[in-house]
């Protein structure tokens, strides 16, 4: 509990920096096919499930082509599709990740993402932690001085202690810059 | 510039489609369903503290309900009972030729779970249910003779289901035995182990996940269990709402010709269990803010990756 109000007595500090030039909130939302491919011997090669995602960024920032930011992140994951006698149950995730970004042309930008996450399983009363990291592309939609909307295509890795899973995702990226021509 | 993100979409959402495997693998079919039921009333001992009202019902319904469930032609079940004063049993089972008799002592139970390694295949399903007394993760058994409680080690009696072959799923309705259930090598149950640093140390610890075949489904983590009256009559607050999980009707004895209420999309399966029983059994799963006092009991299940099905309709 103390890591935890640390973390977060840390972002209330740091927030008020949003007001500066290239500094931004973000909110982000994606959906993702998941494909589990378990470490041990299994009766099919991989599981697919399905899910959705959802981060905040209360810290961003914005110069020139590059772009930095640090969020929150919910992940939630459905059990797999039936088969045989087993199924991947499904599960909700807490985490944080950092991200990169580098704008490569006008509308189009590479980012990166590394991060961790806790993990619960529903209904079973049992967590896990994990690992992930994802690259992708940015494709703007809209924007103008405060506001930026972008189509996202991140290919994700998450690295479980049993299982790697793929998401290949699709989602949307808000910003909203706090200061006019902060981009 | 959507033209742009369309082709590599295209391309992500034709592959997966392709790698979903469940479409395309066959499905093994399922096999017979064995079961061992243990109950006792341990009316043997003199302080009748210990004595239990609820189990042997229990135990006895749960053989009606799974022997509904799997098909009669398909259903092999065997009742170890200790009833009343008795500290022996007239009855006997023949599993695999072995005459082996009904009287849940270690030595019987042993023996009917290693004469089922003969008989069982991988698409055969094994349970086991206990409904008695337990303490810290051990299973209060009858005595070869005498009348003092045998204490058994639930994690012996996994380590002999783990050599049957087919899906196991251990039933234990008896107090604390969430400590019998194994730890899971990838997670932690947040009941008894909650705490962030347990959850990283898991995944650097180097210990190896393998498929389990055998979940351990119990009526409390670490906390008593606990019977109760339901309309006359005396069950186990957990196996009452179990038997209600599967379609039994206590009150008339009866089995439901409808899907089991736990099943989702036509498959019962443990975890529809456990959360069956937590939403409907009569006693709340954890002390709150608002409900500080009284009696709780958490039904727990073994951790992983995987939930395994029972049933399909």
């Amino acid at each position: 509990m103390k890591r935890v109000a640390f973390i977060i007595a840390l972002l209330c500090v740091l927030s008020p920096l949003a007001a500066h030039e290239g500094y931004y909130y973000t909110l982000s939302l994606s959906i993702f096919p998941y494909l589990s491919i378990p470490h041990y011997a299994d009766d099919i090669p991989m599981r697919t499930a399905g899910g959705g995602e959802a981060s905040i960024g209360a810290l961003g920032f914005r110069k020139s082509h590059y772009d930095f930011s640090l969020e929150l992140r919910y992940r939630g994951t459905t059990a797999s599709i039936p088969h045989g006698f087993y199924r991947a149950r499904g599960f909700d995730s807490l985490g944080s990740d950092l991200r990169f970004a580098y704008q490569l042309k006008e509308q189009i930008a590479l980012f990166a993402t590394v991060g961790t996450e806790i993990n619960f399983y529903r209904g079973v009363d049992s967590a896990f932690a994990s690992f992930s990291t994802a690259l992708g592309a940015e494709f703007l939609l809209v924007e103008n001085s405060f506001h930026r909307l972008s189509l996202t295509v991140p290919i994700t890795l998450h690295l479980r202690k049993e299982i790697t899973a793929i998401q290949t995702a699709v989602g949307l990226r808000y910003q909203y810059f706090s200061t006019r021509d902060g981009r | 510039m959507m033209k742009n993100a369309f082709l590599p979409l295209a391309i992500i959402l034709l592959s997966l489609l392709l790698f979903s495997c469940e479409l395309f693998m066959e499905e093994p079919q399922a096999g017979k369903v064995y079961a061992i039921l243990v109950a006792l009333d341990y009316k043997h001992l003199t302080d009748n503290r210990n004595h239990l009202d609820g189990t042997i019902p229990d135990a006895k319904e749960q053989h009606k309900a799974f022997a509904a469930l799997a098909g009669d032609e398909k259903y092999e079940g065997y009742l170890f009972i200790q009833e009343g004063d008795s500290v022996e049993n007239s009855t006997t089972h023949t599993i695999d030729g072995k005459t082996i008799n009904a009287y849940p002592s270690p030595d019987n139970i042993e023996a009917a779970i290693t004469a089922l390694k003969s008989i069982t295949t991988e698409e055969d399903l094994i349970l086991f249910t206990f409904s008695g007394h337990a303490k810290g993760g051990n299973i209060a058994l009858a005595p070869k003779s005498g009348s003092v409680i045998e204490t058994y080690e639930v994690s012996r009696l996994l380590d002999l289901f783990s050599s049957v072959k087919g899906r196991k799923l251990i039933i234990l309705d008896a107090c604390e035995t969430g400590y019998g259930v194994p730890s899971d090598p990838a997670s932690s149950s947040t009941l008894l182990e909650n705490s962030i640093s347990t959850w990283y140390s898991k995944y650097f610890n180097g210990e190896r996940s393998v498929k389990s075949d055998l979940f351990v489904l119990t009526s409390s983590a670490n906390t008593d269990s606990y019977e109760d009256i339901f309309n006359g009559k005396r069950h186990g607050v957990f196996t009452y709402a179990l038997l209600k999980a599967l379609g039994w009707n206590v009150d008339t004895g009866t089995m439901s010709t409808a899907i089991p209420p736990a099943a989702k999309r036509g498959r019962l399966t443990v975890d529809g269990l456990l959360s069956y029983i937590k939403a409907h059994q009569t006693l709340k799963t954890k002390k709150s803010l608002f409900k500080p006092f009284g009696d709780i009991q958490h039904p727990m299940v073994s951790g992983g990756a995987l939930d395994m099905t029972l049933f399909t309709f």
